[in-house]
């Protein structure tokens, strides 16, 4: 960390990466990619199946290396391995799947393995297990053990597991997928909070459009390249782009568009149930007079 | 037809962690129905799918495919009823794509030209690419292991077909794919489907009648209409309604005389013979 100059954000520069591959095309998950993400803000990555999101989450706390290129976490390089521990403490990952992630049998244990790896005293890291767990609406299942969860309540154990140590930043890859919707609501409220009032920047990989709506910032990607970014408003205007990389539309945005195409008067992006209505009801009033 | 009578699964029965995830359970499933499974994460539902090809067996009850228990079937395999489970990772195991994918036909005892064209059509069927047939499944991403979990199933060609949230992974456009050749394909081959699913939007798009658990019971059952017709009492178990429904409700309370929907088209229909109707007067 020596030299390095302190910066309040992620920072990727220039970055590239393939997976080393057997077949001769060796395809670029990531193709010049120069994005800065901020503390305290919340973004949201939405892309295909193969559009280079999860690589791109990989390359945020140093688990992926780019293939040429640097990715700069608060000033330090993922590429310098002195800087991992650093690096790995203020960016918090949760995956997809959480049979990857939850190593301990009974849920508290598992939350509490960072802060145990850290050396937070016994006091402190049971009040903060607890407190994350009751955050997470999962304080019943405290003695539980991992086996006997559903998908959804292991994955909220995942979370747990890395909202408990306090990062800087929240990369969640597709942690979402697997929520019913009240959990995912939950969950949304509490990275919501998290962001609004402890200032945690959450990156938020996600195949839900209603849920990156809730974000102030979208990024799109394509092809390994970064193909919109910007307020959902704006991203979700652009909805025949969208539906031509495989990404869809908030119901009511769709909703909207499709009235328009029918010669309605709706303005378009709109994301919240609430203004969709609003201007159902304009038009049903018909124009004033 | 499968019949579920007083289903009652219990996990670690007479442990101190004894869960009942399953409390007499009583269902029927008509063939050719298409019928969707709501509830929360924890209310039951992967456990009550996976008593229907006896994957596990009820505690107390029974289940009857065609008036027979599925329990009592000395090995379990029941080439009638395919699983796609919740998690792809938990079903695929092979060395190649095209072994996973041949594994149910072979042990259907199917010969190879008919365990070759069942794989095709299968691997047509999810939309995998055919130059991926020799790679290994782990090497291949989060979307595609779930379609090749989805391909070898429809191999086996099922009369049921349970789907445990097929789509969870996928993009926009491989959900919609999926289940467009899903709904054909129950259409067409009058495949019963059971579809175990939290996008509301799906649900109100493809199912025609709703089972809702909640805390391992059967709380709400009926055509998906009248489920949804009921929103409060989906919130008050933690589940939604379509976000197009949500919008017609707003509707309704800034006072006009709306009728609920629940689909894009139904949504689209009901504005305009609303704005028909207002224009009129």
């Amino acid at each position: 960390m020596q030299g390095r100059k302190k910066q309040n954000m992620i920072e990727l520069k220039n970055v590239h990466f393939s997976y080393e591959s057997a077949t001769k095309d060796t395809k670029l998950a990531l193709n010049r990619i120069n994005l800065k993400i901020s503390c305290g803000e919340f973004v949201a990555v939405v892309g295909a199946n193969g559009s280079g999101k999860s690589t791109l989450a990989k390359h945020l706390n140093g688990l992926l290396i780019p293939t040429s290129g640097d990715v700069l976490v608060l000033g330090a390089n993922t590429k310098c391995e002195e800087d991992s521990i650093f690096i790995k403490k203020n960016v918090g990952m949760v995956f997809q799947n959480p049979d990857n992630q939850l190593v301990f049998t009974i849920v508290e244990e598992d939350v509490a393995f960072a802060l145990e790896n850290l050396g937070v005293p016994q006091q402190e890291m049971r009040e903060r297990v607890e407190k994350t767990l009751s955050q997470l609406n999962i304080l019943e299942y405290k003695n539980a053990s991992n086996a006997e969860l559903s998908g959804g309540q292991k994955q909220l154990v995942a979370i747990a597991g890395v909202l408990v140590i306090n990062p800087k930043f929240i990369v969640l890859d597709e942690s979402t997928a697997m929520l019913d919707p009240q959990s995912r609501d939950d969950v949304m409220c509490i990275l919501k909070k998290l962001n609004s009032e402890l200032g945690i920047a959450v990156v938020l990989i996600t195949h839900f459009m209603e849920e990156a709506a809730l974000a102030e910032r979208i990024i799109v990607m394509n092809e390994g390249k970064v193909e919109l970014d910007d307020s959902p408003r704006q991203v979700f205007k652009k909805l025949e782009l969208l539906e031509s990389i495989g990404l869809s539309v908030p119901q009511v945005t769709k909703f909207c568009h499709e009235l328009n195409l029918l010669g309605e008067n709706l303005p378009l992006g709109i994301v919240d149930e609430n203004e969709c209505a609003i201007e159902l009801a304009k038009i049903l009033k018909g124009p004033r007079r | 037809m499968i019949v579920y009578e007083n289903v009652t699964h219990i996990y670690n029965r007479g442990l101190p962690n004894q869960q009942i995830a399953l409390d007499d359970v009583n269902l029927r499933f008509e063939d050719g129905e298409f019928v969707g499974i709501i509830g929360r994460t924890g209310s039951g539902k992967s456990t009550l799918v996976q008593h229907m090809n006896g994957l596990l067996k009820p505690t107390t009850g029974r289940i009857l495919m065609d008036g027979k228990d599925v329990s009592i079937k000395g090995l379990g395999i029941n080439f009638n009823v395919g699983i796609v489970l919740q998690n792809p990772e938990d079903q695929i195991f092979e060395q190649t794509v095209f072994k996973e994918i041949a594994f149910g036909p072979q042990n259907m005892k199917l010969d190879s030209g008919e365990i070759k064209r069942r794989v095709a059509m299968a691997m047509d069927f999810v939309g995998l690419p055919k130059d991926i047939l020799e790679t290994s499944p782990f090497d291949l991403s989060g979307g595609q292991k779930r379609r090749i979990a989805i391909a070898s199933v429809i191999a086996m060609q099922p009369r049921v077909l349970v789907l445990d949230e097929p789509t969870s992974g996928l993009d926009s456009a491989g959900k919609k794919n999926i289940l467009q050749r899903i709904y054909e394909h129950h259409k067409k081959e009058k495949t019963t489907v059971v579809l175990v699913s939290h996008n509301m939007e799906e649900v109100a798009q493809y199912v025609e009648r709703v089972v809702v658990l909640e805390k391992a019971k059967v709380t709400m059952e009926g055509k998906v209409d009248e489920i949804f017709e009921k929103p409060n009492e989906l919130r008050k178990i933690g589940l939604d309604i379509p976000r197009i429904s949500v919008a017609f409700l707003k509707l309704k309370e800034l006072g006009y005389d709306v009728k609920n929907v629940h689909t894009l088209k139904q949504a689209k229909t009901e504005f305009f013979r609303l704005k028909k109707t207002l224009q009129e007067r």
